[in-house]
């Protein structure tokens, strides 16, 4: 019996041991779940618990929602856009019409004087204007037979040109060769151009002058007087 | 003594884990608390809708609400990877539910987010007018819709025209390429401004934002 107390007081105690272990156990419990009902009360406050909610309602992109749940939604639209439009830049979709472009071209005015504008690039001579040369004079033609000392040949100009046969002396006295006089050529007669007489055409009005008118009338009322005279004449033997 | 003192510890852990379960439920049906909205919104999208797409929390919202980037609450954004080229967009209204059409148009950042209700359902490159014909920013009211539209001013196709003002500025398909500008329309890619002609209608709101000079941030 004096053994009873003493195994009382260790079951006392063990029992005391045990329920301060459940407690202990049921109040780590519980603030697990304390801490985990916290974290998942939406809107809590913090971006932890922002984060875990967000990821935890995204599904397929959970990781991307956690990351995107930390930025402001300035950022979020932001994130998206191309830029701002940078001033300089601009460039209007339909484009001012340039006059340059779409004018239309007048037609080109020849002057007669002007030179044409590629004579400067190239560095050509200006054509000058063509003007009917007058025919050469009738060369002098000469035949020399034989005899005596043959004049020089005149070297030909240079630049070209008809040669010139210098005039042969008569030879010094007989014997020698024969002239023979060249044959006279006529000028040719070149017909005298006429102008070609313009006529312009009847300047005649549309409508008629008024003696035309005038004139016209007054042929009506004399037809008109014959007419009636004529028959006057045949209807006064016939009332007699 | 001490077994009473850890029963009063449980009781108190219980009564606190039971508070906190309880306040959501009991600050759902008000609805005047701020966040208190935010789940219920969240939970109204279906799982199909919630591919591709960012819900906002609530202090994003808050943040956007004050700098003026948002003049009303917006449940979720479309999640685009990097920077949309000109002429690109994406539209993804899979399983949102009805609601009224808004349209959003950033002016600097040249981007247009187009809205069912509380959720974006489409975003594009735009194009807007130049220095010397500029593109009124505020509010406006689509006064009127016209599918094969031709601009008397400039003798020019306005495909899908959505009319914002009285004197001919609207939103209409257009060439939308860098460094281009317009007569101060609002140009979307032609696909895009189909998508949207079809989903908006007279009366809807359309909000423009104008180019901030300073970055943009409140926009």
């Amino acid at each position: 019996m004096s053994t009873a107390p003493p195994a009382g007081a260790s079951w006392l105690a063990n029992r005391r041991t045990l329920g301060i272990g459940v407690a202990i156990l049921l109040a780590l419990g519980l603030a697990a779940a304390l801490s985990i009902s916290s974290f998942w009360r939406p809107g809590g406050g913090n971006g932890v618990q922002n984060a875990l909610n967000a990821g935890a309602n995204g599904i397929n992109n959970g990781v991307a929602s956690a990351l995107n749940a930390a930025k402001s939604v300035a950022d979020l639209l932001a994130g998206r856009s191309p830029g701002e439009r940078a001033e300089g830049t601009l460039a209007n979709l339909k484009h001012r019409r340039l006059p340059a472009l779409h004018e239309r071209a007048l037609p080109k005015v020849r002057r007669p004087g002007a030179t044409s504008p590629l004579a400067g690039i190239v560095g050509a001579a200006p054509v000058p204007p063509t003007e009917v040369l007058p025919p050469p004079p009738p060369a002098p033609l000469y035949n020399v037979v034989a005899g005596g000392p043959g004049a020089p040949i005149a070297a030909p100009p240079p630049g070209g040109g008809p040669v010139i046969f210098p005039a042969i002396p008569p030879p010094p006295g007989g014997g020698g060769g024969v002239i023979i006089p060249p044959p006279v050529t006529t000028p040719p007669v070149t017909p005298p151009v006429t102008p070609p007489v313009v006529i312009p055409p009847p300047t005649t009005g549309a409508v008629p002058e008024p003696s035309t008118w005038a004139m016209m009338l007054l042929g009506f009322a004399m037809i008109g007087r014959a007419l009636r005279m004529r028959r006057r004449a045949m209807l006064q033997p016939a009332a007699r | 003594m001490n077994q009473i003192l850890v029963a009063l510890a449980c009781a108190a852990l219980v009564t606190l884990v039971s508070g906190c379960n309880s306040k959501p439920q009991a600050n759902a049906p008000a609805g005047s608390t701020p966040g208190a909205a935010r789940p219920t919104e969240r939970n109204a999208l279906p799982p199909a809708a919630l591919k591709g797409r960012t819900l906002l929390t609530k202090a994003q919202l808050d943040q956007a609400m004050q700098s003026g980037t948002l003049d009303r609450p917006v449940n979720s954004l479309l999640t685009v990877d990097g920077p949309l080229h000109f002429g690109d967009f994406v539209w993804n209204d899979k399983a949102i539910p009805a609601g009224p059409t808004w349209v959003r148009i950033d002016l600097g950042k040249q981007i247009m987010s187009v809205f069912r209700g509380p959720n974006e359902i489409g975003t594009a490159v735009v194009v807007y007018g130049g220095d010397n014909k500029q593109t009124p920013a505020g509010k406006f009211h689509i006064l009127m819709k016209d599918r094969d539209h031709r601009s008397s001013l400039y003798d020019a196709a306005m495909p899908y025209t959505l009319q914002l003002t009285g004197d001919g500025v609207s939103i209409h398909g257009s060439t939308v390429r860098w460094g281009a500008a317009t007569h101060g329309c609002i140009g979307l890619p032609l696909e895009f401004a189909r998508r949207l002609f079809e989903q908006a209608k007279v009366g809807d709101e359309v909000v423009i934002v104008p180019p901030s000079k300073a970055g943009n941030q409140t926009a």
